[in-house]
């Protein structure tokens, strides 16, 4: 067996690539777990549903991009696709309301609504996030976000 | 013999690092495990004039558990505080107060005692820039319910046809204002029975005779709030908030890591005073309540100046201060609302005054014009306009 001289081991590097691959690796599964587990987290809305009172009117799924309207409310909705989304119209007796939902950006926001005062559901912010929710008081009516995860509460 | 050394401390130094990495895989908030949390409940009900809104976080396995909770004891809580609070409730005990003669004595529930009791104790904080008894005049500019209603007909001898294009007559206004002194009206108990007596003020006007009316909207949306968190805690459900019109809130902590906050904060957006559906505000908070009050929802203009549903107790017409909305965040979302509503009627020099006094509250102001405010504020938080 050849002996190192005394140069070629000053010379030697503590490391060799092959030492420093493992290394490396089990290195960045730590972070990757740290990122994973501690980052925060958008909850993206997997759809929504829409309440008129007590009762369901009807649900969309963005990965189906379909609407499923109840029976009893056919006569109610009207759906309009427009701007990369869709404009919903829904007449009860208590009023209408029209909103658009954005398929790009999974948000749904009320744009209209008949009511005779303040019409503050129009005001409100688009809602992106599960568990975020658009109500019109007067008319009884009810957008709710669906998704995995509760949304950061929104004061005014 | 050093370079072997060195490669195998390296390599424990790493595998140190991966063993804290898969620790992290726990996640803990103020010493509970919320790992498993993986259970996400919200749901809404109608009360108040408005929506309230439970959100939670919890153990998958106890989803059941929450939503017998929520559509039980909860839902009754809702149901008996709005009931009795509202003023225009069928076993409203503030709408009988409202139908008494001046002077009359009413029993009251608990709930309205502790709801006033609260009122009392606001008024006094804000030297009275808070006042309950401002409800005849709330229904004069045209804010109480039944202007939410569809089809609002002219009822009452002070009732405009069109009353958002036509002012009060000065008449109604000082008569309303002289029967606002929430002072004179007194809540007790007496033998384990809970009383209100009426303030003996009345006025007249044109042959109608009117007496002090109370309007807890705003007390009661917090107090509802906080009773509803506690109801939740209670049943070990230490995750997630109430919100009740946007404008009470009880949080309870956070199992997901917010933008910008501590893990276990939520970080509460405030919305702008702009009123274009934007936020203004970023707060990182748990376990506190919080309100906000401002002039940029429920208002009407003309002639260039904004009426809005806050109502001046020193002129009985809406607020004209440089306080376009205000955030409080304390241990009581009643106060917490109490104090907003104090904040903007006062403007913000006293505002700010009267919020050094406040011992265990913070705020956020926004302070100016709409195109032009600036943002006041001591609670952890960042501008986000």
């Amino acid at each position: 067996m050849k002996k190192k001289g005394v140069e070629d081991v000053k010379k030697s590097k503590y490391f060799t690539l092959w030492d420093i691959i493992p290394y490396f690796c089990v290195l960045a599964v730590a972070v990757t777990l740290l990122l994973v587990f501690l980052l925060p987290e958008k909850d993206d809305i997997s759809g929504f549903y829409v309440e008129y009172g007590d009762k369901s009117v009807l649900t969309y799924d963005f990965a189906e991009d379909k609407f499923d309207i109840e029976e009893s409310f056919f006569e109610n909705v009207d759906l309009e696709a427009e701007n990369g989304g869709y404009t919903v119209t829904i007449i009860t007796s208590d009023g209408k309301n029209v909103f658009f939902v954005d398929k790009e950006k999974r948000t749904v926001k009320m744009v209209d609504a008949d009511c005779s005062f303040s019409k503050d559901c129009t005001y409100m912010p688009a809602i992106g996030e599960s568990g975020d929710s658009i109500i019109c008081v007067p008319h009884k009516l009810k957008i709710i976000a669906k998704g995995d995860g509760v949304s950061s509460p929104v004061t005014g | 013999m050093a370079k072997r050394i060195f490669k195998v401390a390296a390599l424990i130094t790493l595998s140190l690092i991966f063993v804290v990495g898969l620790c992290a895989c726990r996640i803990t908030v103020d010493g509970m495990d919320v790992t498993d949390y993986t259970g996400v409940q919200y749901t809404t009900y109608d009360y108040f004039n408005t929506y309230c809104s439970l959100s939670c976080y919890l153990p998958g396995e106890r989803s059941e558990e929450l939503k017998t909770l929520w559509n039980g004891e909860i839902r009754s809580v809702l149901e008996k505080v709005n009931g009795l609070l509202s003023v225009d409730g069928e076993n409203s005990d503030i709408r009988a107060f409202n139908e008494a003669d001046a002077g009359a004595v009413l029993t009251i529930d608990e709930v309205t005692f502790d709801a006033l009791s609260l009122a009392k104790q606001a008024y006094e904080d804000t030297e009275g820039a808070f006042n309950p008894a401002l409800a005849l005049s709330v229904d004069l500019w045209g804010f109480s319910p039944r202007f939410n209603e569809q089809g609002y007909a002219p009822e009452k001898p002070y009732d405009r046809e069109d009353y958002k294009n036509s002012l009060p007559e000065q008449k109604y206004i000082d008569a309303f204002l002289s029967l606002s002194d929430f002072s004179e009206t007194e809540v007790y108990e007496e033998n384990g029975v809970y009383c209100i007596k009426k303030s003996a003020s009345f006025a007249e006007v044109d042959g109608t005779v009117y007496t002090q009316q109370l309007d807890l909207s705003g007390i009661g949306k917090g107090y509802c709030a906080d009773m509803i968190a506690e109801i939740l805690k209670d049943h070990g459900f230490y995750f997630g908030y109430v919100n009740i019109g946007g404008s009470s809130i009880s949080l309870l902590k956070n199992a997901r890591k917010d933008v910008g906050a501590e893990l276990g904060e939520w970080a509460v957006t405030v919305l702008s005073p702009e009123g274009n559906g934007e936020y203004y505000f970023e707060a990182y908070l748990k376990d506190v309540s919080l309100a906000t009050s401002g002039s940029y929802q429920q208002y009407y203009e003309k002639d260039g100046i904004r009426y809005s549903h806050i109502l001046d107790p020193y002129t009985g017409a809406p607020y004209q201060s440089d306080v376009l909305t205000a955030s409080v965040y304390g241990e009581n979302a009643a106060l917490c609302d109490a104090y907003t509503t104090a904040m903007c009627v006062l403007g913000s020099e006293k505002a700010l005054a009267m919020a050094a006094k406040l011992e265990g509250y913070t705020y956020t102001l926004a302070v100016g014009t709409t195109e032009n405010y600036k943002v006041i504020t001591n609670v952890d938080g960042k501008e986000i306009r």
